[in-house]
Parts: C-alpha cells; sequence; structure tokens
C-alpha cells in the first residue's frame, strides 16, 4: 500500500505551461482565465452546477461572470443572486408542474448558485445569511427530490448544540454499505459536498456518504455563531461517528473520512484519535495551517508576522480579504490582530502525530496549489507510518487546481478507487 | 398547446448582448472564449462530457484547449488525441481494477475527446476513421457497464445495409414507456447524443431513448460511405420507427422524435409523413437549409453565385473548411464545386409541409443562432397548424448557443417537461 500512485506523464514543451502557481489557488492552464483574481476558483467551483447527472449549466455560469467586474465582491454577490432568483423559480415552476426530476436538478443550481454569491461576503453583511439560507433552502427541497431521499441529519454535539448534516443512502434496501463521510474545510457548507465532495459519486459507486460539517464550518457557524472552529477535531468527528455508526446501513468496517482543504488538517487530525474510522482522505495534506495562510496572504511564512504586516497584505484581493475577515470570525478571533490570527492558527498542527494515524491514508494533492503546500504535505506524508498512498495531480492532467475542483470526474475515480482496494 | 413559453427576463444593460451574433455560431456571453473561431464551440461541445453523472472534468478541457494555436487544425488533433489516449488508458486501467462506474465515466470522456479530436479532419485523413472507431470503441465499452446496459443496435435500412443505433431503457422492468428518438445534425455521432442530445436526461426521467443515425450522419457514413445525406428523411425514419415499435418496452402512444441542428430540418420533415411518432421537437427549426448553411459560412445566401463560389470561402475558419470537406462528401457531393453543392443543399427544404405536420412541436431556438437563424424558423413556425410551442433561450439564461450545448439541464428540463404534459394525454 506504501505507493505513490501511477502519475500523469509530464507535461510536453507544447503544454506551455506559463502559468503563475501561487499558494493554495493558481492561474493553472486547467482553470478558465476569465479573472485575475480569487474569483476565477470560485467560478470553476459554481461550474458543477447541474453537473451531477444533467451535463451541466456552464452557459448560465459563463454568462454570469461576464457580468461581474474582477475584485469587485458586490458586483459578485448580485450577479450571482440574480442568477439563483432565475433558477430557482425554474425549479419552483418544474415542481409545480409535476417534473419532479427538472425541478431537483434546478434546485440543485440554484443552490449552488446562492452558495457562490454569498461566497465573499463578511458575516456582518446582513446578506450573507439570507443567501446562506436560500442555498440550504434549496438543497433540501432537492434532496427531498432523490429517491432514496437524502435525509438532513443534525448531529448531536457538546451542550445540546448541533452540527449539520446529510446522510445519502447508497440504496434504499438497507443492506450494510461501506461509508464516506465527508468533510470540507475552511469556506465550505456541507451542501455543496454533494458536488465536488463526492456524495453523488459515493452513492453512484455503492457508498453510503455522509456530508457534514464541524464547528466553525460555514453552515455551522451561520446557524449558530457560538460554533467556532477548533483543532481538536477529533472531538467533533466522534459525534459525528457516534450518529453514523447508529445506523442500520452502515458497516462499520468500512467507514472512511475525506477532508477537503482545511480539512486536510481535520481529517487526519481527527483519525489520529478516533479509531472506529478505518481509512482516510486528505485532499490536500494539511500538516501545518499557520505557514499556508500567512503565504496565502501574500506573506513571508517564516517571517515574524506584527500589525505592520497589514501594508502588505492586498486586500483587493477577494480571498485575502475573505481570509482576513470571514474565516478570522469562524476562528473565533477578533478581527484586526495578526498576531493573535497567526497564534490562533498555529494551534492546527499535525505535528508529533505521524505515529498515531495508524488507518491507510491517501494524500491527493494538486500541483497548482503551489510547492509550499505540496512540500508541506510530502514531507508530512513521508514521516508516515501507516499504510499510505500519495497522488500529485498534475497540471497536464487539467485537475491540479486545489481539491481538484476543474476535475471532479478524476478526483472521485482515484479516491473511490483507492478506498475500493483499501476496503477489499 | 399554442403557445410561447414563458421566456427569461431580458438582458440587462450590463448583459451586453452586443456579442458578434454570426448565423448559427457566434461569440455570446455565455461562451468560454478561449478561442476566436468554431473550435470554441467544440470545447464547450466538449465540456458536457463528464457531466452526466460525475461533475465534469472542465480543467481536462481547458488544459487541452490551451495547448492549441487558433485555428491549427493539426494542433487540434494531436492535442485531443493526447488527451483521449490519456482518458482511455485510466479507463482501462479501472476496468481491470473492477471499479466499474469509473471506468464507464473514464471511457464516456475518452469518448468524447476521441470525437473532438476528429471532428475538423477530412476523410480522406486515415486518422479520421481510426479516431471515429476509437469514439465508438470507447463508448462501446461504457455503454456495457451501465445497468441496464446500453444496447448497440443496427438498424436494417435499404439494400441490406443497416444503420447504427443505441437504446437506453428507462428501466429494466420492460414495461412501455414514452421513448424519444433522438438525432444529431449534419456533424454528429449517435454516441455523443447520449450527453446533450438528451439520452442520459431521457433515462433519469422515466423515458426510453433511442440514439440513431441516418444516412449522411457521422458515423453512419464512416461505416458505409454510400450512406449520404438526403431530404426525404421520413425513409431512414420509417425503418428506425419499426425497430422502435418492435420493441414491447416502448409506448407507441407516446413516441417522441428530437432532431438537433441539421436535425432540425430532419425531424420536422419525417414528422409530416411518418405518422407513427406523436410528438416533435426542432432544436432549431431549418425550414430551408441552403441560404442558414451558406450564411454560416459566411456565403451572402441572397447574392448570386457563379461557378466560381470556392474563392469566396474563408478556409481559415476550419468550420468552413469542414463544410466544403467532410460535410460536403457526407452530402454525397465529393469532387463537386461549391456552387453544386449549394445548389443540391437547395433540395433540404420544409417549404409545402406547414399544414402536414400535425402532432405537437416544440421549437427551440437560441437567440446566439443569429437572427437569420431566428426569423427563418419562426416564420415557418407561425404558418403550423398543429399544436404547438416556441422557446427562444436568451443570452441571459446561458443556455443561448446553437442546440443549447453550453446549457444541458436547461436544454433539458424544457424539453423533458414539454413531452411530460403532451404526453399527458396520450396515456
Amino acid at each position: 500500500m506504501n505507493v505513490i500512485l501511477k502519475q500523469a506523464p509530464a507535461t510536453t514543451a507544447s503544454a506551455k505551461p506559463a502559468t503563475t502557481i501561487g499558494v493554495i489557488f493558481g492561474a493553472t492552464p486547467g482553470m478558465p482565465g476569465m479573472f485575475n483574481s480569487n474569483f476565477d476558483y470560485q467560478l470553476v467551483r459554481g461550474m458543477l452546477a447541474g453537473a451531477y447527472g444533467e451535463g451541466g449549466a456552464f452557459g448560465e455560469l459563463y454568462s454570469t461572470a461576464r457580468l461581474i467586474v474582477d475584485r469587485d465582491i458586490n458586483s459578485w454577490a448580485v450577479e450571482w443572486g440574480r442568477t439563483a432568483e432565475r433558477i430557482e423559480a425554474i425549479a419552483e415552476d418544474c415542481l409545480s408542474g409535476g417534473h419532479v426530476v427538472s425541478a431537483r436538478e434546478a434546485f440543485l443550481r440554484a443552490s449552488l448558485y446562492w452558495r457562490t454569491g454569498l461566497f465573499y461576503l463578511e458575516s456582518k453583511d446582513p446578506r450573507q445569511l439570507v443567501m446562506y439560507h436560500r442555498h440550504r433552502s434549496c438543497f433540501r427541497q432537492a434532496s427531498a427530490l432523490f429517491d432514496p431521499p437524502i435525509e438532513p441529519v443534525s448531529i448531536p454535539y457538546e451542550n445540546g448544540k448541533t452540527l449539520p448534516g446529510y446522510f445519502m443512502r447508497a440504496s434504499a434496501t438497507g443492506g450494510r454499505r461501506p461509508t464516506l463521510m465527508i468533510l470540507g474545510g475552511g469556506d465550505t457548507t456541507c451542501e455543496e459536498l454533494y458536488d465536488f465532495g463526492g456524495g453523488a459519486a459515493a452513492v453512484r459507486r455503492g457508498y453510503n456518504a455522509f456530508l457534514w460539517e464541524g464547528p466553525g464550518q460555514v453552515g455551522a457557524y451561520a446557524l449558530d455563531s457560538s460554533l467556532t472552529y477548533r483543532p481538536d477535531w477529533e472531538v467533533p468527528t466522534r459525534y459525528a461517528v457516534d450518529y453514523v455508526l447508529s445506523r442500520n446501513d452502515v458497516d462499520p468496517k468500512r467507514l472512511a473520512l475525506s477532508g477537503h482543504s482545511m480539512g486536510g488538517y481535520f481529517a487526519p487530525r481527527a483519525v489520529a484519535f478516533e479509531k472506529r474510522i478505518t481509512a482516510v482522505i486528505a485532499n490536500s495534506l494539511t500538516p501545518e495551517c499557520k505557514p499556508v495562510l500567512l503565504a496565502g496572504m501574500g506573506l513571508d511564512p517564516n517571517a515574524p508576522y506584527g500589525d505592520a504586516a497589514w501594508d502588505q497584505i492586498d486586500l483587493s484581493e477577494p480571498m485575502k480579504k475573505y481570509m482576513s475577515t470571514n474565516l478570522c470570525q469562524r476562528l473565533g478571533v477578533i478581527e484586526g490582530s495578526l498576531p493573535a490570527y497567526f497564534d490562533e492558527l498555529g494551534r492546527y498542527s499535525l505535528a508529533g502525530l505521524e505515529g498515531k494515524i495508524t488507518c491507510p491514508l491517501l494524500n491527493f494533492a494538486g500541483e497548482g496549489e503551489g510547492p509550499l503546500m505540496n512540500g508541506l504535505g510530502h514531507a508530512f506524508f513521508e514521516k508516515l507510518t501507516c499504510p499510505k498512498t500519495e497522488r500529485l495531480v498534475r497540471l497536464v492532467e487539467g485537475g491540479e487546481a486545489h481539491c481538484q475542483m476543474n476535475n471532479p470526474s478524476l478526483k472521485h475515480q482515484i479516491e473511490f478507487d483507492w478506498l475500493d482496494d483499501v476496503f477489499k | 398547446m399554442n403557445i410561447i413559453q414563458k421566456q427569461a427576463a431580458v438582458a440587462t444593460a450590463a448583459t451586453k448582448p452586443t456579442a458578434a451574433t454570426g448565423a448559427i455560431f457566434s461569440n455570446s456571453p455565455g461562451m468560454p472564449r478561449v478561442f476566436k473561431s468554431n473550435f470554441d464551440y467544440q470545447v464547450v461541445r466538449a465540456m458536457c462530457t463528464g457531466a452526466y453523472g460525475d461533475g465534469g472534468a472542465v480543467g481536462e478541457i481547458y488544459a487541452t484547449a490551451r495547448q492549441i494555436v487558433d485555428g491549427d487544425l493539426e494542433g487540434w488533433t494531436l492535442a485531443w488525441r493526447d488527451t483521449a489516449e490519456r482518458v482511455e488508458r485510466i479507463a482501462h486501467d479501472c476496468q481491470s481494477g473492477g471499479h466499474i462506474v469509473s471506468a464507464r465515466e473514464a471511457f464516456l470522456r475518452a469518448s468524447t475527446y476521441w470525437k473532438t479530436g476528429q471532428f475538423y479532419l477530412e476523410s480522406k485523413d486515415p486518422r479520421q476513421l481510426e479516431m471515429y472507431q476509437r469514439h465508438r470503441a470507447c463508448f462501446a465499452q461504457a455503454a456495457a457497464l451501465f445497468d441496464p446496459p446500453i444496447e448497440p443496435i443496427s438498424i436494417p435500412y435499404e439494400n441490406g445495409k443497416t444503420l447504427p443505433g443505441y437504446f437506453m431503457r428507462a428501466s429494466a422492468t420492460g414495461s412501455p414507456r414514452p421513448t424519444v428518438m433522438i438525432i444529431g445534425g449534419g456533424d454528429t455521432t449517435c454516441e455523443e447524443l447520449y450527453y446533450w442530445g438528451g439520452g442520459a436526461a431521457a433515462v433519469r426521467r422515466g423515458y426510453n431513448a433511442f440514439l440513431w443515425e441516418g444516412p449522411g450522419q457521422v458515423g453512419a457514413y464512416s461505416l458505409d460511405s454510400t450512406l449520404t445525406y438526403r431530404p426525404d428523411w421520413e425513409v431512414p425514419t420509417r425503418y428506425a420507427v419499426d425497430y422502435v415499435l418492435s420493441r414491447k418496452d416502448v409506448d407507441p402512444e407516446r413516441l417522441a422524435l428530437s432532431g438537433h441542428s441539421f436535425g432540425g430540418y430532419f425531424a420536422p420533415r419525417a414528422a409530416a409523413y411518418e405518422k407513427r411518432i406523436k410528438a416533435v421537437i426542432a432544436n432549431s427549426l431549418l425550414p430551408e437549409c441552403k441560404p442558414i448553411l451558406m450564411a454560416m459560412v459566411k456565403l451572402d445566401p441572397n447574392e448570386p453565385y457563379g461557378k466560381d463560389l470556392e474563392s469566396k470561402l474563408d478556409l481559415s475558419e476550419p468550420l468552413n473548411k469542414l463544410f466544403v470537406t467532410d460535410f460536403k462528401d457526407r452530402c454525397g457531393m465529393s469532387g463537386q464545386s461549391l456552387a453544386a453543392f449549394c445548389d443540391n443543399l437547395g433540395g433540404y427544404s420544409l417549404a409545402g409541409l406547414e399544414g402536414k405536420i400535425t402532432c405537437p412541436l416544440l421549437y427551440i431556438i437560441s437567440e446566439g443562432e443569429g437572427p437569420l437563424v431566428t426569423s427563418e424558423g419562426h416564420k415557418f413556425y407561425a404558418k403550423l397548424t398543429c399544436p404547438k410551442t416556441e422557446r427562444v433561450i436568451r443570452f441571459v439564461d446561458g443556455g443561448e448557443i446553437h442546440c443549447n450545448l453550453n446549457n444541458p439541464s436547461l436544454k433539458h428540463q424544457i424539453e423533458f417537461d414539454w413531452l411530460d404534459d403532451v404526453f399527458k394525454k396520450n396515456k
């Protein structure tokens, strides 16, 4: 098992990788190239709308994107909101006309457009919560129209609180199935894990999927702002596993956890302690969140960070603004202090856990995430003693973006084929 | 039924619908704009592919497209071939590892990339046939991995010949279901109708789909080059309907025919004579193929042309070159002048059939197809006496391109919701 999966051949000379590989997000050849800012990545993320079954609707995406001024967060929110409204109206019409499949698919698209639109808004902007609720309610309306329906779940959590999730059954027959618990990262909701997270892909392959959020993630925090991120992710994971294993359609011997983005910290952290999980996917492995976020803000990950460093942060880049406002709030850190922010992120570290991760692990990275992330992940991977597999998706494969957002077909093929083999 | 469906809100001022609007193909806001030539449309066509089930692989498409110099047909062929080879290898690896769903999805993607790569090749280029066969073989391998499997069909046709097709069952139970017969147009294979043609969308909605080709279409001609296009499309349609109605899992009262592109001529033509078809979709309506196809290649359809029409054609546009090579061959006009070819296209006309089309008809027209196609189609539509529905897809809908290839979700929602309503009373 201790293997590096076969890589695609390196890019040919004609492939012109004249490309900016940044930290986490790069302007690589597999991207639309419509925006210079992080808008391009969020556009690709939106392009999954409609793509789980019905061929996609990227014309809807392109034509919306062409109305948006690069880096203008307000125009981003307004235009996606407009498209979301239009598609939600289609969904309602289809539903009232009895066209169930069309309704379901339009609700799914509308849900993702609401999500795309709210992305960069700050928590204090009232539109953020309104759009989140539209996102959630469209998804819920779609989920009721699946066969078997996707089940909304409230996971019992500490102090009488709950965490949001959805259970997708592989089949209605009820035999025990292998199950993948799917987590996002620093900017995700459990609803969108249906798409890029692998929910739909799981069910097609006979796996149950449990889409869920821990504290601090976008939906959990939107529903209860006392739920901020915590480094000891094994705690929320314990509650999630308790729920999943309470079901009689889950095979406890074949229970995997997959984490995306910041979930590349959460998932390995959780399995170091939560031994009921029998396989883990880190996409990609993030052993230290602090240097990655420092570099993501355009700062030197090795230099000291005082508040003087604010001058070096280009807040006109929407993702940097997002990291310093919205993400900061969900970490439970008061905005405005870089030392407080990065000190807090320093607690999100896997150092010392190398030997405690014992189940099989897949480290899944994209070349477009850049050498810093690729390097940190690989260095940690090298120290692991569990059965392990590493797969770097290269530029030429067109799945090089963070979390393979631009090639879920390839992502899910790699993930589930690996799980099939692990669970044999 | 005689209605114009509710339209999306008109584009706001900011939508800039000033996008160059040509005939059939244009550079509208819902396009990727990686290329200025027809390459851009073919990129979109490939983008539909992985999206039937597994979220798509837009990165694979962008990464391939970015290796290609606009207008360079050789570069186009080679870049897509490399990607097709790579993805086909993934499919084989998945299959030998027992990962059936992953294998099926990779075969589907590879199949499309083979088709995309061979698109602009001339019939005389040996790679054209070879890449077509790879396209077909990948699809056939995927087809066997569906549950129930997609069935490859040879439709008995004239003189012992056959036409290619696939039957997709809505369910394995065998009870009679509504069925949509799907055809492409001037540059399509029956395999790719699985995606944007509506095959997958049909099955998800409880319809059987029959993906098929008539003579002259890309697969039929590749398999037998005596099979060239013919205007009397009711003849091949009769054979196709004979096959479909020979099946016990088809409800004969709910049998539809949907035609795309050049199929916007074929489908209404067939329905005028073949009364076993109970509903027809024209996407879009092509009542006169000659002026529209001439305008498509930037020839003025109103200008009288002499013998030397060749010199007026800009062959640096890949689509124009395809028009006078591969497409002309498939029209049975190989070796003939462009003027003779245009005369031949004059035979593809729906004039006089307005009153003979009696089943309900849905006309889908896209703003990006340009004013000529829009007005010609609408004029014919206005004369129809059958129950009829017209749906214009605007720029703001993001499905504004020819056959709505940039928004199959919207396309299939419109088509199947309409069929649901039409067939309610045939139950």
